[in-house]
């Protein structure tokens, strides 16, 4: 059951630990800035990502 | 592979003798955080005691109207138990938005009080981590913080505690019942985990060859209404950045009883004793609630990531008492 490879990534160590793998990381750019839109339309902020704490009183 | 070994004693007399005496030892249960942890070498215990078959899973209704919960009732059959459902609705609610269904199939009452930080640099074993192995210093000090504590954090650690159901059950002034070698014991929930200090590779107060065998859920003062709601960034299968447990009892208008507990913000579950004491026998109305919560997070000390989580807090607490204050007009 724990008998798995355990994967690293050494190199290019960002704050999260991540790591980019390609286009992965561009899959859902235009809906996502359809969604950045429609917020700013709602609340007039415009700061992705659009979490919370960017629509916080 | 790492080697371990398994044993399955028949009573919890020899779990606790199993797992005494041998530093890397740990008691299985659901499995649902152990297991992970083993894979990605976050935790390599010497010896599992499995205690997922000890007649531990059952929930009895105390003579007090209270109610024990087993040590391996399953999540999800305490928040579907019918008492719970009727008698502790933050419980069952808390319950019900902790991770996913399949997980809550699985998970223990025990378990999930103790089961560990979702911190990422804890569960990265390739970065340095006080709480994983201890005097490697602490990655997320001046990382990535949106998701640490605000309240009772130390030099050497911020991680918060995540669990939902223990939220609640400090709002319930629960009592965990706790067998160890020199017999049983009951710790208030809220007493059960520490804060971080300079030992933050201890999440809880018992040692880890104690076992919990039981959690004793007194009953809430008749008439008390409560709730529990949870802030996170998905609406399922994501921990809380701030959550609240909250029980209110108001009479003619002014608050009789009342109980506030922050999740998402500590090293353990927050229970707001200075809050609530602003808000016992005043006037039950939301600039009392306000001032309360202000005066709690007064103390708080957010993180480069994370200061929006004090505000957060607040309006979580004000909107929490101001719907149970509603219900009790």
């Amino acid at each position: 059951m724990t008998d798995l490879p355990r994967p690293r990534v050494l190199a290019g160590r960002r704050p999260m630990g991540t790591k980019g793998v390609g286009e992965i990381g561009i899959v859902g750019t235009a809906a996502g800035d359809a969604i950045v839109d429609a917020a700013h339309r709602v609340t007039g902020v415009r700061d992705p990502p659009v979490t919370l704490d960017h629509f916080l009183r | 592979m790492i080697p371990f070994d398994y044993r399955r004693p028949p009573d919890v007399g020899s779990a606790v003798a199993a797992a005494t005496g041998s530093a890397g030892v740990a008691f299985l249960a659901g499995g649902t955080n152990l297991m992970d942890h083993m894979r990605r070498g976050v935790a390599a215990p010497e010896v599992l005691v499995d205690i997922g078959r000890l007649p531990l899973d059952s929930v009895d209704e105390l003579p007090d109207g209270g109610l024990r919960v087993g040590a391996t009732v399953r999540n999800v059959d305490l928040a579907a138990h019918p008492v719970v459902r009727r008698d502790y609705p933050v419980l069952a609610r808390a319950l019900l938005s902790d991770a996913s269904g399949q997980i809550r199939n699985l998970a223990t009452t025990a378990g999930n009080l103790l089961q560990r930080t979702r911190c990422v640099y804890f569960q990265d074993v390739t970065a340095p981590c006080n709480k994983r192995e201890p005097g490697t210093g602490c990655s997320a000090i001046g990382g990535s913080t949106r998701h640490h504590a605000i309240l009772g954090a130390s030099a050497h650690c911020v991680a918060t505690h995540p669990s939902d159901m223990a939220v609640a059950m400090a709002a319930l002034d629960a009592q965990v019942a706790v067998l160890g070698t020199s017999g049983p014991r009951v710790v208030p929930l809220v007493e059960l985990h520490r804060l971080p200090g300079d030992e933050p590779h201890r999440d809880a107060v018992p040692a880890p060859s104690d076992l919990i065998t039981s959690v004793d859920l007194p009953p809430l003062p008749p008439g008390a209404r409560s709730l529990y709601r949870k802030v996170r960034d998905r609406a399922s299968f994501a921990f809380a950045l701030v959550s609240v447990a909250a029980v209110l009892r108001v009479e003619g208008g002014v608050v009789r009883d009342v109980r506030i507990v922050l999740g998402g913000v500590a090293h353990k579950p927050w229970r707001a004793r200075r809050a609530e004491d602003l808000v016992l026998g005043s006037p039950a109305d939301e600039e009392v609630f306000r001032r309360a919560v202000d005066a709690e997070l007064a103390g708080a000390a957010p993180l480069a990531g994370n200061g929006f989580k004090v505000v957060l807090a607040r309006n979580a607490v004000v909107s929490a008492l101001r719907e149970l204050s509603r219900e009790q007009r």
